[in-house]
């Protein structure tokens, strides 16, 4: 039973995470924060 | 890293929770900490970690010398030892600037004073703070752990607040309820998110345009720069510092407030008690006081004023507008002072709104970036012109709904607190590690994802049939070439004449498009990686693409920045290592490698995948991110611009470009990404770009190279000059007379090396001003570009008569007939 928390958990987090990553990567993301072009 | 970003919030964030609250209570949680911001200061850059290390080494040693003898020489030395850095880099260019010089740093032939250690302006302050209260025995100098705690603690690391030792350091080792504040530091952070990520950067959008650009600024664009820049600079500082809290919390610790509802001040006075509070306490402890403060009657009080406001200036920016923005805030102090001793009526509702718009008329001069444009926008407000409507409008009132009418965050946090009813047996040490160990394999699922992306055929299917869906956005990986891995695939079907560019950012985007022409089919394949990392990186792909015999023509795109010592800098990892080093050692040179940050990232080494992960950041795993982003966009995706084109209709199409570009002439492009303008950071004389053209010199040999590598491979090369500005468009980029030097040098080598050149530098409509930068996104100029030299290829007639470049300069290209067969 708490093992299968603990995967739900998990999945919870994993959706979560991609979802974000995903969000981030759109083109209107604000990308304040640049590397010098060295 | 910022705390935005994505890599921070969702990796580095649990997993250091993780670890902090899987340790015992005691020393480790300290050490855990502080190697963890360690990690959060390098990832910005490395090269200036040695330096915070010396910073806090010397000063504790310092510290715990004055302490032991109490001599004032100590305390001195400390103050000398601390402030030598950030005169160094911060306000020696200013002076040096003032005076007319640049001097080289020595770092990348950029110039003194354009470099800035992250932080260094906050850690400076903490320095003294500590260095003075040793010295005036209100703390000891302490273990050095709890002092390299203090000094590193990452949520107050880079931009405050900037605190006393002995308002963190006794913390250490107090029973807290951490459940609580760690749910407390969650609405914080939250709450400086949606202020810094979408409100700040909603208000960046309207007025950084006007106060970058150089149009004539209306009584609209004045109040648009005035009022937009004055909530952007709130939102984004006191989200900064709400989202510190928050995280300081997550930890147990409590950071000082650094704003309260500035912006309900009713007086300057109640201003500065109110907005970046932590700095001002400094300013009057550390300056004010020692200067005399209130001591020596009201003139020396006013004077004392005054000039800590100009010091607190200075600090903000190595520029003279904050000089004056700092002694005009010690100019209104003074009155308030005067007003209150002399006057002494209460102005209620017009007190606030005095303050209000003086510190918002003065928020002008601390944003602007030369007295000129300041001046502009002052005009523009009292010009009194009628306002339209427009959509910042809403923006506007919503602003100040916030900042005027709203509970700050601090009491937004109180309420919830105070409402808040944990869960039963919620227990942080046990959640947290399980956080961590979700976020690393989340990681870890990414970056799977990403190896089997570049490790199988996924991307080279994702790269044909995926790629370049909007040739006008996203522009903002200047990293290397990325695409190292795919150069060794086949790219191109067999039946294709098959073209490969390689140009740079400004010009070329990722992507494969087809054409047709007479029926015969026409791929090309789009990489850039000739930008500012330098001729290697695209003289690396040609190489390994030429190597395999994959591409029939091969354009390079080149500007000045291509050129001279960085060549030297450019190392060769992978597979095309093998190519250019016998061509190198044919020209008698050393294999050339020194490491550079850009061309590490290369997907062929496992460790850049783990750049996938920072996704708001140039990283070398960009195609992989930008597969991502065309799933997320697929619905919208526009259609691919040039894969309709029929290259026989060229010649009217090359009408339209001529339209276009003629529109862009009469339109003022205003560009939001300022950030952008890191060119005008190089010191163009000192990179040696004209001279490494000459003979057996690095920059022409590699040109004789990258031609060589062509012709073994039995393909055609041509080279176009990028669209450039040169000194007349834009000043503060090119020393005068650098580029038409630059470009006759340019003509002569690639004619001796028999390499057709196109100009195309002069295409464009530069206003120098306004296109601060290479990469203008609005622009939309990449597919005109890809046009333009299409044409050049397949019908150089019709290019010529076209009239977009001078005809006498559209070279005929030897040889291209036997290619396109």
């Amino acid at each position: 039973m708490k093992a299968l928390r603990r995967i739900g958990e998990f999945a919870i987090f994993l959706t979560v995470f991609l979802i974000a990553f995903g969000l981030y990567q759109m083109p209107d993301t604000p990308t304040k924060f640049i590397y010098y072009n060295f | 890293v910022l705390f935005t970003e994505f890599s921070f919030i969702f990796i580095f964030l649990p997993i250091t929770l993780a670890v902090y609250y899987w340790l015992p209570e005691g020393r480790q949680r300290l050490v855990a900490i502080i190697v963890a911001s360690i990690v959060f200061y390098s990832a910005w850059n490395i090269y200036f970690l040695p330096m915070l290390l010396f910073a806090i080494i010397s000063n504790y040693l310092i510290a715990v010398q004055l302490h032991k003898s109490g001599n004032k020489g100590w305390f001195y030395l400390g103050l000398v030892v601390a402030l030598t850095p950030i005169v160094y880099f911060k306000y020696s260019g200013l002076f040096i600037h003032t005076a007319g010089i640049d001097i080289d740093t020595g770092f990348f032939g950029e110039k003194l004073g354009s470099l800035l250690p992250l932080g260094i302006s906050f850690y400076t302050f903490q320095q003294i703070t500590y260095l003075t209260d040793v010295y005036g025995r209100r703390n000891e100098p302490g273990r050095f752990v709890d002092y390299a705690f203090f000094k590193l603690f990452f949520p107050q690391l880079i931009a405050g607040p900037i605190l006393h030792y002995n308002q963190l350091v006794p913390q250490i080792g107090q029973p807290v309820d951490r459940e609580r504040l760690f749910a407390e530091g969650t609405v914080y952070f939250l709450i400086g998110f949606i202020k810094k990520f979408f409100l700040a950067d909603g208000f960046a959008a309207y007025s950084d345009p006007i106060y970058d650009g150089t149009d004539p600024v209306t009584t609209q664009m004045a109040l648009i720069a005035t009022l937009g820049y004055t909530f952007q600079l709130y939102f984004d500082f006191s989200g900064y510092s709400d989202m510190a809290l928050g995280l300081a919390r997550m930890f147990g610790f409590l950071l000082p407030w650094n704003f309260d509802s500035p912006y309900k001040a009713r007086s300057i006075s109640d201003f500065w008690r109110r907005w970046h509070m932590t700095l001002s306490r400094f300013l009057r402890d550390y300056v004010y006081i020692p200067l005399g403060g209130n001591r020596y009657g009201e003139i020396s009080r006013y004077r004392n004023l005054i000039l800590t406001m100009l010091i607190g200036g200075l600090w903000h920016g190595a520029a003279w507008t904050f000089v004056l923005w700092g002694g005009l805030h010690g100019l209104g102090l003074a009155i308030n002072h005067l007003w209150n001793r002399f006057v002494g009526i209460r102005l209620f509702g017009l007190g606030w709104v005095l303050t209000f718009i003086m510190v918002a008329l003065l928020w002008v001069l601390f944003r602007a970036t030369s007295f000129e444009r300041a001046m502009d926008i002052y005009r523009g407000l009292i010009a009194f012109e009628p306002l339209d409507g427009d959509r910042f409008w809403w923006w506007a009132l919503a602003g100040a709904a916030i900042t005027f009418l709203m509970p700050n965050s601090h009491r937004i946090v109180e309420f919830v607190s105070e409402r808040m009813r944990l869960p039963a047996g919620f227990s942080i040490t046990r959640l947290a590690p399980r956080l961590g160990v979700y976020a690393a394999l989340s990681s870890l699922v990414l970056y799977g994802a990403a190896y089997a992306y570049y490790t199988t055929d996924l991307d080279r299917v994702a790269y044909r049939h995926l790629t370049a869906p909007q040739y006008a956005s996203g522009m903002d990986n200047r990293s290397g070439d990325f695409r190292n891995n795919l150069w060794s695939k086949q790219l191109f079907a067999e039946d294709e004449t098959r073209i490969m560019l390689a140009g740079s950012s400004f010009t070329s985007d990722t992507g494969n498009f087809q054409l047709l022409r007479d029926e015969q089919r026409i791929a090309v394949s789009d990489t850039f990686g000739m930008g500012g990392n330098g001729i290697m990186n695209g003289l690396r792909a040609i190489a390994s693409v030429a190597n395999e015999r994959q591409a029939d023509i091969f354009i390079v795109g080149i500007s000045p920045l291509n050129f001279g010592i960085t060549v030297k800098s450019m190392p060769f990892p992978g597979e095309c290592l093998d190519v250019v080093e016998p061509e190198f050692a044919a020209n008698g040179y050393e294999f050339p490698v020194r490491p550079l940050g850009a061309c590490n990232a290369l997907p062929s080494q496992p460790s850049s995948y783990l750049s996938v992960l920072d996704a708001n950041r140039n990283g070398g795993v960009f195609q992989f991110k930008n597969f991502i982003r065309n799933i997320a966009l697929s619905p919208t995706q526009n259609p691919l611009l040039l894969k309709s084109l029929q290259l026989n209709g060229l010649p009217g199409r090359l009408d339209d470009i001529v339209v276009k570009f003629d529109r862009m002439r009469q339109s003022q492009v205003l560009i939001r990404n300022t950030e952008n303008g890191s060119d005008q950071r190089f010191n163009w004389r000192s990179r040696k770009i004209i001279e490494s053209l000459s003979k057996d010199e690095i920059s022409y040999d590699a040109l004789k190279i990258l031609k060589e590598i062509v012709r073994k491979s039995g393909g055609v090369l041509v080279a176009y000059e990028t669209p450039t500005v040169a000194h007349s468009d834009a000043p503060h980029i090119y020393p005068e007379g650098f580029f038409e030097e630059y470009q006759s040098r340019m003509t002569v080598v690639l004619a001796e090396l028999g390499i057709p050149y196109l100009d195309l530098s002069r295409i464009l409509p530069w206003n120098g001003a306004a296109m601060r930068d290479f990469i203008h996104p609005e622009l939309s100029i990449r597919p005109l570009i890809h046009e333009i030299l299409l044409a050049w290829i397949f019908d150089p007639e019709a290019l010529r008569q076209a009239g977009i470049v001078d005809p006498a300069k559209v070279p005929d290209i030897p040889g291209i007939e036997e290619v396109l067969r």
